[in-house]
Parts: C-alpha cells; sequence; structure tokens
C-alpha cells in the first residue's frame, strides 16, 4: 500500500484582517481526526501575498499534514472537504496539496 | 555626568559600568562635549521571529520531549491550538489529546489555559504513533 501525504494551507486572517476564531480550526480539526486518526498544524513562517481581481491580499498560513494510504476514498474525502474549508474560512480559494510518500 | 577624554581613558570601565546601570556620561574635550556614552538596546526580535525562537529549537534538540495534553473544555482546546499552532508542531489525536513539545506548557501556563498532562513522550514515542497511525488507519 502506498501512502500519501496531503498538506492544507489555511489562513489565519480573514481577508478583511479579522483573526480566524478558534472554532474554524478546530472543527477542521474535528473532521480530520475523525476520518484519519490524527493530523499536525505546522506554523508557516513565510506569509504570503496574492492579488485577485485588483486587490491584494495578505495571508500567514498554518499548515495542517496527513499522511494516509493513497487511495481514492481518501482523495475524495479532500475534494469534499475544500469547499467546505473555502467557506469556513471565508476565502476564494483553499490550498490542499498532496504527494505520495515513502515510510521508510 | 560630564568626563575629560583623559578621565574617560583611564577610567573607561567604571564609566561603562555607570552608563549600564542607568547614568548618562558626556565626554568632553577642551571644555566642550564632544561625545557621549550610551548603552546599546538588547536586540528584540521581531514577534513573531520571537515565536519561533521560543519554540524554533524543538526540532535542533535530539533530546526534545513531548508531552500529550488534554484540555477539558474545548474551548480552551480552541485557545490553545490557535496559540501553539503558530510556534511549533501541533499533533491531534482522535481522542482529543493533543501531543505538543514541552516547552508548550510553558505557553500554556503563561497563557492560562486549562491542561492535564498524561503522558510525556520523547522522539521515538511521537514517531511510532504517527507511523501506528499510518500502519493502522481509521
Amino acid at each position: 500500500m502506498s501512502h500519501r501525504r496531503y498538506e492544507i494551507y489555511l489562513p489565519t486572517r480573514h481577508n478583511d484582517g479579522s483573526p480566524v476564531g478558534a472554532a474554524e480550526f478546530m472543527a477542521t480539526r474535528q473532521e480530520l481526526v475523525a476520518q484519519f486518526g490524527a493530523c499536525s498544524f505546522f506554523p508557516e513562517a513565510f506569509h504570503g501575498t496574492w492579488i485577485s481581481q485588483g486587490q491584494t491580499f495578505e495571508d500567514e498560513n498554518v499548515r495542517i499534514c496527513v499522511d494516509i494510504e493513497d487511495t481514492l476514498e481518501n482523495a475524495a474525502f479532500f475534494e469534499r472537504l475544500k469547499p467546505r474549508l473555502r467557506s469556513r474560512f471565508r476565502q476564494l480559494e483553499i490550498w490542499i496539496v498532496s504527494f505520495e510518500i515513502r515510510v521508510v | 555626568m560630564t568626563a575629560t577624554l583623559e578621565q574617560t581613558q583611564s577610567d573607561l570601565r567604571r564609566l561603562v559600568n555607570l552608563v549600564q546601570q542607568g547614568e548618562g556620561v558626556v565626554i568632553t574635550s577642551q571644555g566642550q562635549a564632544v561625545a557621549r556614552l550610551t548603552v546599546v538596546p538588547r536586540a528584540t526580535p521581531s514577534p513573531d521571529r520571537q515565536a519561533l525562537t521560543d519554540y524554533g529549537v524543538w526540532d535542533s534538540v535530539s533530546e526534545m520531549k513531548f508531552v500529550k495534553v488534554e484540555f477539558p473544555p474545548e474551548q480552551d482546546a480552541g485557545a490553545a491550538l490557535v496559540g501553539l499552532m503558530r510556534r511549533g508542531r501541533v499533533t491531534c489525536l482522535r481522542d482529543g489529546t493533543f501531543i505538543l513539545p514541552f516547552p508548550a506548557l510553558k505557553w500554556l501556563q503563561e497563557n492560562r489555559i486549562p491542561h492535564s498532562v498524561l503522558q510525556q513522550l520523547n522522539q521515538d514515542d511521537v514517531t511510532q504513533a504517527l507511523r501506528d497511525l499510518l500502519a493502522h488507519p481509521a
């Protein structure tokens, strides 16, 4: 069985600058641990700036990391999770990446 | 206070000590003020950098210990997660517990977030726990 790491980058502030509340992170944590048993939050030292429709947004991100089996079911879970995160964190887009990992 | 250039040269160590204690020292030459001894302010990292410094040791110290903690009220768990995830790794487990680097306990105490330490862990314990989850997925 191959494995895959999923990384979700979440903002700590909404686009209007107000801080994201603890409830949003706790809800995300709950979804991930209920599905996969564990997840890890990491600070992102880098601040991101991006421009959309003429407006500049600045992100200070947190990265959530989950190492799981590489299955279609798990991939589908993140496909379904993404729109919920967009809504929960009031973002136009949420960056989720995945890549194969090999546990040595 | 004032000191001549000659006095400064001969008594520099004492004058520096005075400056460090908050005394101002103006150096004069031929009756004119020509220089001033001042304290160099201690460099203060930016808040973000400070946060990283506080917990930056987590990855570099081989003997770093971890703790498994729980927060009885969900509200406290949320405050802890938001505060700590910006400083270092926070691993969340299904049973509602959290694995934190040992220095996080200090942050919890400083921020008066009630918590219970369930277990002290080392790096091997944490690695094994994550490997177990991978081997036996939910």
